[in-house]
């Protein structure tokens, strides 16, 4: 998996030579982003859990490589975004998916994400929708909008142009939008 | 679309779909607990197998050490024939030297004549003979087949061709070339006491050891 580095610094102060100090500060300052971004793209609690973790004994092993010059947020959620691409791309993951759907269609069950929803209904639903978006979209509106981070940020963290991550944040906010607009219509005919 | 986008984190995590809690925290602290451990671990087995493959390797290259010495003392490779080139011609010359001393009392002009010429005019330098054929035969008898080259002012001879006994040293024949390659002259020794000399292969005299041969070299110079 590749740790980034050519990230924007912050103006974040750690003491980063105390590892275990540091770890501490950033499981209680990204814990919270580190296993959403996972579950975004993962859209399996358990998973995202593990993946959180998984990327904080990461950051424990490699702090030695972050150098500084990149923001420590945008480090984080870039070994976060790796791995989890990681895992989507892995041969058993998708064997998993694959598996699962079939069982799915012969119990003539929708597939839905590994959720309990506990907030408002309406919460729960823009929730439900925004997972429902494809990865590639689902990203960089959970990037912007979520971490509120710049389009800059986001296509130095993910690789790609800021003209794609403009072009994609407004086709996800149209996709988003249809599918309110869809469940307007179906609600008006029920 | 963007108010509904706004607060997006307060609106997420307000469903609980997912959360890092105190738990996970501590999960993390196990994790990086058992992997420090494992690591100390490996670090520990590999310590000690590397210790315990040094030892090995040091008891190993003992035993072979001590096998080979005593190869060596019980003299097991001790077969000239099969030792260096080097080895096999000094001792080639040290038999030609003291081949005389299988006369057997008879006469011995020829031989010794023959022996002075070849040993210390011809092979005295090592450097310019050599071993062609260490399973040639001459006359009926096993020989070696050394050619060599021979350089001194005035003196036609420029290579030399000898076949010798391998056990006693006897140089059985010898011919001499000029720079044109042609046989100017040869040496032989092929006596009937001769023949007997070599198949007896019994020395008659004690004149066989180093001092015998560092005289005999002496006077032949």
């Amino acid at each position: 998996m590749e740790v980034p580095a050519n990230i924007p610094p912050n103006n974040e102060e750690i003491d980063l030579s105390d590892k275990d100090s540091a770890l501490e500060h950033i499981m209680n300052e990204y814990g919270e982003s580190v296993v959403w971004l996972a579950f975004n793209y993962l859209k399996d609690k358990n998973k995202a859990e593990d993946v959180a973790q998984d990327v904080f004994v990461t950051c424990y092993t490699k702090l030695d490589t972050y150098k500084g010059d990149a923001s420590l947020k945008s480090w984080i959620l870039r070994i976060t975004a790796n791995k989890c691409k990681d895992i989507l791309k892995s041969w058993s993951y998708k064997n998993i998916t694959f598996a699962q759907n079939i069982l799915d269609t012969f119990k003539r069950k929708e597939p839905t994400p590994e959720m309990e929803l506990m907030g408002s209904e309406e919460n729960n639903e823009l929730a439900k929708n925004l997972l429902a978006l494809p990865v590639k979209y689902r990203e960089v509106l959970f990037l912007h909008y979520f971490e509120e981070l710049k389009i800059h940020e986001i296509s130095v963290l993910l690789k790609v142009k800021e003209n794609s991550v403009k072009t994609r944040l407004r086709r996800a906010r149209m996709l988003l939008k249809e599918m309110y607009e869809g469940s307007e219509e179906d609600g008006r005919k029920a | 679309m963007e108010e509904r986008l706004k607060d997006l984190r307060k609106r997420m995590t307000d469903t609980k779909a997912v959360q890092f809690t105190g738990v996970h925290k501590e999960m993390v602290r196990r994790k990086l607990n058992q992997t420090e451990y494992e690591d100390q671990g490996s670090r520990k087995i590999f310590s000690l197998s590397f210790s315990a493959l040094l030892s090995y390797a040091v008891c190993f290259l003992l035993l072979i050490g001590a096998g080979y010495f005593s190869i060596e003392q019980a003299g097991i490779f001790n077969d000239k024939t099969t030792g260096s080139n080097e080895a096999y011609q000094e001792e080639l010359y040290y038999k030609i030297s003291t081949s005389p001393d299988y006369l057997d009392g008879k006469p011995g002009e020829i031989l010794d004549s023959h022996v002075k010429q070849l040993a210390a005019v011809f092979m005295q330098d090592l450097k310019n003979w050599k071993i062609i054929d260490r399973n040639a035969r001459y006359a009926g008898f096993k020989a070696v087949l050394i050619k060599g080259s021979y350089e001194y002012p005035g003196d036609p001879v420029t290579e030399f061709a000898s076949w010798i006994h391998p056990a006693t040293g006897i140089p059985i024949h010898t011919e001499l070339y000029n720079k044109d390659g042609d046989m100017i002259n040869e040496l032989n020794t092929e006596s009937d006491w001769i023949k007997e000399a070599i198949r007896s292969g019994k020395k008659t005299s004690k004149k066989d050891d180093l001092s015998t041969l560092e005289h005999r070299l002496a006077y032949n110079r």
